[in-house]
């Protein structure tokens, strides 16, 4: 691992025009990535780990005259993106996401791994390297990395169970949020829906769920990976893409930024509302206090050159997922001004995924 | 201040003819709405002012290019500190893009970037700012360039006013829609280009789709049609897309021939594995790894089916059998992944329940 720390920054003046070392830095790792709740290539039709255009963030410019690729990347960096089932809890959504790593590391001939995950995909991702550490009997994944993920629950996945205003069904209202690939055969709402919510949904329907659960058994831990950050999304108004249409037509709005161990305030998420539901405190699926695990990352836009990704230095490592500070549940320090979609390829947005997700990239480089 | 008395008689006017007021009321509800729903977005609004009056294009020095302060990243990149002064910026778009700002993808994503600047320097004026810096950047394509943002935005603005009806399409009839505005506001011709990508991989996924579809016809033929598709598609990029996209690729195929994989014989089966995975462009050290890794899950499979046989036979004997008793099977059964096991149970979820995907897990 190469350690550099900040103080090594240095500041050099040069003369104009210069070489901009445009492209990220290759990761010693190949970089896996997984997505959210419903399927990649469903995501309301548009490519989920892509630009606007279709073009897969993990593919670098690597033929003569190639154009329709992530410039932004290292000509050699090597990434792959799972494919696993839209709506399920993440245990069977995890097993999955760790036979299609394991795969891909047989396939490159690899040993190590990084994995990166938006929404459920970063629960997925946890189960994933814990699966493959009891596999290998070592440990595989060297940089785990959440974005917007629901570490500790999504009141939205509750209000969608409860039937709340502007809900008449599980099914539909996820099929509004997410596409069509609900209906597919094999998927099951209900199960991802209650694998979201912080406790146990229902103590009759013969099954425990729900994200605590699951934080117990999936840990952060340094046996099944090297390094956990995570990536914190929030947004205000309704300026949030249409999809997430219980915010956009005013039926539910989380208050995502008060303090509590547990679900206080029964919303489905661990923590508690502040008492104002209008501040940057959710983006439309997640609140923020839901979403930190490991150390928080702060995404550094940069005018025409790389942007950069660095450790928020304020929030500290939250090892513990069911019990993070009060200070990790309630900061907005180094939040994303996105919605819950715009980090990923669902127009129209005005997010550069090619050049965050290189960012990421570049960043994962210095750690694996 | 006006009398209040000479509203009295307009009161008492209306107040015998309660139609007239209902019907005013209804009229202006509806004047209201119409002019919210058919109101132009701030970005329509200052696309169409920038066409009625285009701006001047702005000049520059080129030697005026100042000094540029870096700091270098952990990774040795390069980071610029303060504000870049506008000739800069060209400097750096003209450094980033120029390459290749010949090709309408490229176009769209350099226009995409310069947005994004502008955005966040002249809100409300960012459309022209857009295209004063595009224009600058690259003279000898400024009217191409404005005829790209003039396109974007106006797809951009498209695509938020139909997006929920677009969700609720299937996913063939959203792509004819998509594809239908794209031709027509971006021209034919450069729309394939700009979505050139998604394009061909739209093709591959009807391709896969046959190939599951297709009865009757063996794996091979399957995928020599798969490679028609991928040499049609790609043409000389083809191999590098394969290679590029080796396991996503393996994964698509094995659930497209599952079917056919699970008719073969265990040795039939060995055989059409490495056969798919060869055609993927996996070499001899890949296959044998393979070997190795589809020989531990045909045997995870074989001790997962035992244990639920196990398990089973434990519930009959025992009604329903004590989590002492059932923790001891697991242990025996699958040792440091006993508790993952008992989780995933807990959950409802048996992994070895279903058929094993040939291939896939």
């Amino acid at each position: 691992m190469r350690k550099l720390s900040t103080l090594s920054l240095l500041v050099l003046a040069l003369v104009a025009p210069a070489m901009l070392s445009a492209a990220a830095q290759k990761t010693t790792y190949p970089v896996v990535f997984a997505h959210g709740m419903a399927g990649f290539d469903d995501l309301l039709g548009y490519s989920y780990w892509g630009d606007d255009y279709g073009v897969f963030v993990g593919d670098p410019c690597d033929e003569f005259l190639e154009v329709t690729c992530n410039g932004n990347i290292n000509s050699g960096q090597k990434a792959f993106q799972t494919q696993t089932y839209a709506f399920q809890s993440s245990e069977v959504r995890g097993l999955d996401v760790a036979n299609q790593v394991e795969a891909y590391m047989t396939s490159q001939g690899v040993s190590y791994i990084n994995l990166v995950g938006h929404s459920q995909g970063g629960l997925d991702i946890r189960k994933a390297a814990k699966v493959l550490y009891q596999r290998k009997g070592r440990q595989v994944v060297k940089v785990l990395i959440s974005i917007s993920s629901p570490h500790r629950g999504s009141p939205v996945a509750k209000y969608i169970l409860d039937l709340g205003p502007g809900v008449s069904s599980v099914v539909s209202a996820l099929a509004t949020i997410y596409g069509n690939s609900v209906y597919r055969s094999g998927n099951d709402a209900f199960a991802g829906a209650k694998q979201l919510v912080y406790n146990d949904y229902s103590a009759t329907d013969g099954i425990s769920t729900g994200a605590k659960l699951f934080n117990t058994n999936n840990p952060v831990s340094a046996t099944y990976a090297a390094y956990y950050g995570s990536f914190v999304t929030a947004q205000t108004g309704v300026s949030v893409n249409p999809a997430l249409f219980l915010l956009r037509n005013g039926f539910f709005n989380i208050d995502g930024n008060g303090y509590c161990v547990d679900d206080c305030d029964n919303d489905g998420a661990a923590g508690a509302g502040n008492g104002t539901r209008t501040d940057l405190d959710d983006d439309g699926l997640v609140g923020i206090n839901s979403q930190q695990m490991g150390y928080r990352l702060k995404h550094n836009g940069c005018t025409l050159c790389l942007d950069y990704i660095t450790q928020d230095s304020t929030t500290g490592n939250v090892t513990n997922l069911n019990a993070p500070t009060s200070l990790q549940m309630t900061s907005a320090s180094s939040v994303i001004n996105q919605d819950h979609l715009d980090v990923v390829g669902v127009p129209p947005d005005t997010f550069d995924e090619m050049e965050f997700y290189a960012a990421i990239i570049d960043f994962i480089a210095v750690k694996d | 201040m006006p009398d209040p008395n000479i509203f009295f008689p307009l009161m008492q006017f209306f107040k015998n003819k309660p139609w007239l007021t209902g019907i005013l009321i209804g009229a202006s509800l509806g004047l209201i709405i119409y002019w919210l729903l058919g109101r132009e977005s701030d970005a329509m609004r200052q696309l169409k002012a920038l066409e009625r009056a285009p701006r001047i294009v702005r000049t520059y020095e080129e030697s005026a290019v100042e000094k540029i302060r870096y700091e270098l990243t952990e990774t040795g990149n390069k980071r610029i500190v303060g504000e870049l002064t506008f000739e800069q910026k060209l400097a750096l778009l003209r450094e980033k893009w120029g390459k290749h700002i010949g090709k309408p993808y490229v176009q769209i994503k350099m226009l995409e970037e310069v947005i994004n600047i502008c955005m966040k320097e002249r809100p409300n004026d960012w459309v022209a700012c857009a295209n004063e810096l595009a224009g600058a950047a690259f003279p000898g394509l400024a009217d191409k360039l404005f005829g790209q943002l003039s396109s974007l935005v106006r797809y951009n603005d498209w695509l938020g006013r139909n997006k929920d009806k677009l969700d609720k399409m299937s996913r063939k009839d959203r792509q004819k829609m998509l594809n239908d505005m794209r031709n027509q506001l971006f021209g034919e011709e450069n729309a394939k280009e700009v979505w050139a990508n998604e394009l061909r991989v739209e093709a591959l996924r009807n391709t896969l789709d046959d190939m599951k579809e297709a009865k009757g016809k063996d794996i091979a033929t399957k995928l020599s049609y798969l490679k028609n598709t991928l040499n049609e598609t790609f043409g000389d990029q083809a191999k590098a897309y394969v290679e590029r996209h080796q396991q996503e690729l393996t994964n698509s195929v094995m659930t497209a021939v599952q079917e056919d994989l699970k008719a073969l014989t265990p040795t039939q089966q060995k055989h059409a594995l490495r056969s798919i995975r060869s055609e993927m462009g996996m070499d001899n050290a890949a296959l044998e790894r393979w070997d190795t890794l589809d020989a531990e899950r045909q045997n995870r499979w074989t001790n997962g089916k035992t244990y639920l046989t196990e398990r089973e036979k434990l519930m009959a004997t025992q009604g329903a059998a004590s989590d002492a008793a059932l923790g001891e099977l697991r242990r025996k059964f699958f040792g440091a992944e006993a508790d993952a096991i008992a989780t995933e149970e807990a959950e409802g979820f048996f992994r070895y329940k279903g058929e094993q995907r040939i291939g896939l897990e």
